[in-house]
């Protein structure tokens, strides 16, 4: 009798959550009066957040630090409650053999572009973990400010003009975490417009392209908040329940812009100011899990972009190879150029940097990259990227 | 598809409860019908090409079943024929590329080694359609007239990829007589709630330390040797995969099981806390029940069993049952070795006279500490992916093979996971059936009875739900028995 009771209850229970989460869907249908019912992998994207929320308060309640459940990709908490992706074990070897090679890439990438006088700059973007591993479990190696200390050595012995933004923060006593997104990667927007000035001050200083960074100083900037809760994609995966929300930012000059803004393989074209050209999309939407707004940022990270200055830049043009690092790094930086082409060959392998160079007539190349885009199993610049161009066809 | 997808638990399993209860008790034939189909739909998701042939085993089954009754002329010829072809499945599908391949690495000839992917579940399956050639065959049971019922037998998606091997006996009333009722959809769905959370809330979790103990992980520096890191990472890890694969698959059982009554039908128990055993041989009477009891009833009793007349021969008996065990799950060298390992220590015990059981508490712990090292240490066998790696685990283990004692990955992964180890160590025991019983003493009263059940229910609710986040998440979620 007594285990008739509490299997009738528990079974009465148990079916209602099965039944929950199937009609989950149906209620949005009927609430949204749509015909498709948002279902990925057999379960409605409502029931299955909800489920990953309660799943992240799980984990939070377990104490748990490596949130994925995986072996590999795993997100790591910092002992500051930042959320970052858990740095690798590579060997000293492969970290060197790795930065070697990037560093001849573009040791030859400078000497082909010296030819026609356009200078090469790589400005190094930091990672989430601050250099020396701070926050990372004890015992943990700090992988990714091994490979950037590398990089920033072998650029420098390559003769390769780098700005390394660590270096930068440290010198000017910032916060390391205040400039990152505490549930994502990537620095926030107001990071994006310090590093933008960093760029443009080394781009002045050391060859001579004006910059009045007077234009572009924060104070001239206002915040403007696109929504109270936003979910990076480190607390996407960890879970609402163990990441918490945060807002989102974004920072708009006060004085008035005009910019054009092409994405040519999407047909997509904007003319406006700042917001209009590079914030489209952007705006709240009905689920924190599905909410991207800084992917969403320059038009949701597209492999080539044409940005013109048409508010009074210094003339010159850029062609920057970025990773999604560049994406709020890129706007402010453009107030003070004439025009800015972007350049992401991990999504368009038929991009030649030598061919852009030439068709966009830029003053300079800039790598604005994070170092740990550049090492992937088949390269981050594919094949054809760094390929020359014919003699007769050379910028 | 895995019964932990959300494919599985919120559009099949609902859908299948629902059309089967829909259509009325009196037609069973029907009900039968939309379980077979149910199950084949069930297969196909996962193996579509194989659907076939098992159509084709489950019908030739059949028909061998209707030749082989006892008695009847030439039954032994098709017994034999059955079983041959049985096995011959088996081979192709199993173990073909293996032993053409090491065929040729050993002898040095010249076989094609075929591309074969091994089909789910296929082990399970044709030992279960055996079992009902045999059991026909000995008169345990009748042969089926009709078809379709060996055929449900056969495919019930509950047991079809990773057991408990159902034998026919079990269930030949049940598959045309049986009465479902509340008591038992009910007892099933709590059943199926307590292996899912075993299979989300621990084995998977576990599979996280003994993966990154056994494979390294992305964050892990691996050994200059190969192996893992350390000494520490080499017990944490074979001690993970201890847990992990006996979570796993118990808690695959437990599911099955549970939809089993779902549908009216009740399976033996396949797992009855083994890492209690005081024994090697008390550990396999209670470890994967349904495979230990197969292979006693059809090989081992066959050859004669323990009642020979010399030591050689029960030797020899006991050596092929094992040697058979450990083939059966996996064609690799490691699971020769631990089905040998295996060999060694019961004879051992056998030869011996050792039987620690109800010799007093200190013979007991002896008992207890010496099967648990020996199992732990068969496991390692059992996951390695060589006898190399093995052999280099088992090194680390001992402090062997210049590993340091202990790394900071050790020791963070046994702190991330420490509250699934401090449960899972427990939940090895008897200990929940102990806690029923005192639940049982203390509220005797109706209104006390109402409050447990109210809470278990609300527990159960609870692990259920918990099990849903992760399925959801879409976390680490491998099933161990899912290709024996």
């Amino acid at each position: 009798m007594r285990n008739r009771l509490h299997q009738t209850v528990a079974a009465v229970a148990l079916l209602s959550i099965l039944a929950l989460g199937a009609a989950d869907g149906v209620v949005r249908l009927l609430a949204e009066r749509r015909l498709e019912i948002p279902y990925r992998n057999g379960l409605p994207d409502g029931a299955r957040e909800a489920l990953v929320t309660f799943n992240g308060l799980l984990l939070r309640a377990t104490g748990r630090r490596m949130v994925s459940g995986t072996r590999h990709a795993d997100v790591l908490r910092l002992d500051n409650g930042q959320l970052a992706l858990c740095p690798l074990a590579r060997t000293g070897r492969l970290r060197r053999k790795a930065v070697r090679d990037i560093a001849r890439a573009l040791a030859g990438v400078r000497d082909e572009l010296a030819r026609s006088g356009t200078p090469l700059v790589f400005v190094l973007c930091p990672s989430k973990v601050p250099p020396g591993g701070v926050g990372l479990p004890a015992g943990m190696e700090d992988d990714d400010n091994l490979l950037a200390d590398l990089l920033v050595e072998r650029l420098g012995q390559n003769g390769i003009d780098c700005l390394d933004l660590r270096r930068r923060i440290a010198e000017e006593g910032l916060d390391h975490a205040s400039l990152f997104f505490r549930t994502d990667h990537h620095w926030t927007p107001a990071a994006g417009l310090w590093a933008a000035n960093e760029t443009a001050a080394f781009l002045r200083d050391r060859h001579g392209f004006p910059a009045d960074l007077s234009r572009t100083a924060p104070e001239r900037f206002e915040s403007r908040r696109i929504a109270d809760r936003f979910l990076g994609s480190f607390g996407r995966r960890a879970g609402l329940g163990y990441a918490g929300s945060e807002p989102f930012d974004a920072v708009l000059p006060r004085f008035p812009t005009d910019f054009a803004f092409d994405v040519p393989q999407r047909s997509l074209h904007a003319e406006g100011g700042f917001a209009e050209a590079f914030l489209r999309g952007i705006g709240p939407t009905n689920s924190l899990y599905q909410a991207s707004y800084y992917d969403s940022y320059l038009a949701s990270n597209p492999p080539f972009v044409r940005i013109e200055n048409r508010s009074g830049g210094n003339g010159r043009t850029l062609c920057v190879v970025k990773d999604s690092f560049a994406c709020v790094l890129l706007p402010p930086l453009a107030i003070h150029y004439g025009r800015i082409v972007l350049l992401d060959p991990r999504l368009d392998p038929g991009l030649s940097l030598f061919r852009t160079v030439r068709d966009e007539g830029a003053d300079a190349v800039l790598f604005v990259l994070n170092p740990n885009s550049l090492i992937r199993p088949n390269g981050f610049f594919g094949r054809r990227f760094l390929q020359p161009l014919p003699p007769d066809d050379a910028p | 598809m895995l019964f932990t997808t959300p494919v599985f638990l919120f559009c099949f399993l609902p859908a299948v409860l629902a059309g089967y209860y829909l259509i009325p008790a009196r037609l069973r034939g029907l009900r039968n019908l939309w379980l077979l189909a149910a199950s084949l739909v069930f297969y196909a998701a996962g193996e579509p090409s194989f659907v076939f042939v098992l159509c084709a085993s489950c019908l030739a089954n059949w028909a061998a079943g209707l030749l082989v009754g006892p008695g009847r002329r030439g039954g032994r010829a098709v017994l034999a024929l059955a079983i041959a072809a049985n096995l011959a499945l088996l081979f192709r599908c199993k173990y073909l590329v293996f032993a053409a391949g090491e065929c040729n690495r050993l002898l040095g000839t010249g076989f094609h080694v075929p591309d074969i992917a091994l089909p789910l579940g296929v082990s399970f399956f044709t030992f279960q359609a055996m079992s009902y050639v045999i059991d026909v065959h000995r008169g345990v049971s009748r042969p089926q007239r009709n078809p379709l019922d060996v055929a449900l037998y056969v495919v019930l998606f509950p047991q079809l990829v990773a057991g408990p091997i159902v034998r026919y006996e079990t269930v030949a009333e049940e598959l045309r007589n049986r009465r479902e009722t509340w008591d038992d959809v009910s007892a099933g769905v709590c059943r199926f709630a307590e292996g899912l959370a075993k299979k989300m809330l621990l084995a998977n979790p576990l599979a996280v330390v003994a993966d990154s103990a056994f494979d390294g992980a992305d964050w892990i520096p691996a050994a200059a040797a190969g192996g893992p890191a350390s000494t520490a990472m080499a017990w944490l890890g074979a001690l993970a995969f201890a847990l992990q694969i006996y979570f796993d698959f118990s808690g695959y059982s437990d599911m099955a099981i549970g939809m089993g009554r779902m549908f009216g039908f009740h399976f033996h128990e396949n797992f009855l806390h083994p890492y209690a055993a005081t024994s090697v041989s008390g550990f396999w009477r209670r470890w994967h029940v349904s495979m230990g009891t197969w292979f006693r009833d059809y090989v081992y009793f066959p050859l004669g069993g323990s009642r020979v007349a010399t030591r050689a021969r029960l030797l020899a008996n006991l050596l092929a049952v094992w040697a058979l065990t450990g083939f059966w799950h996996g064609a690799n060298w490691t699971f020769l070795c631990w089905g040998l390992f295996h060999f060694t220590l019961i004879a051992a015990e056998k030869l011996a006279g050792w039987r620690p059981e109800g010799r007093g508490a200190l013979r007991a712990a002896a008992g207890w500490l010496a099967t648990a090292t020996a199992v732990l240490l068969g496991w390692v066998l059992f996951r390695a992916a060589s006898l190399g790696d093995a052999l280099a685990f088992l090194r680390a283990m001992f402090g062997r093979g210049g590993v340091p004692l202990r790394d900071f990955a050790s020791a963070l992964l046994l702190r991330e996971h420490a509250a699934v180890f401090a449960v899972a160590i427990p939940l090895c025991f008897p200990v929940a059936p102990a806690l029923e019983r005192l639940a049982d003493r203390l509220c005797a009263t109706p209104g006390r009875a109402a409050v447990r059940a109210v809470l278990r229910a609300v527990w159960l609710a609870f692990l259920f739900a918990a099990s849903l986040s992760f399925v959801a998440k879409g976390a680490h979620n491998p099933f161990l028995y899912f290709n024996f």
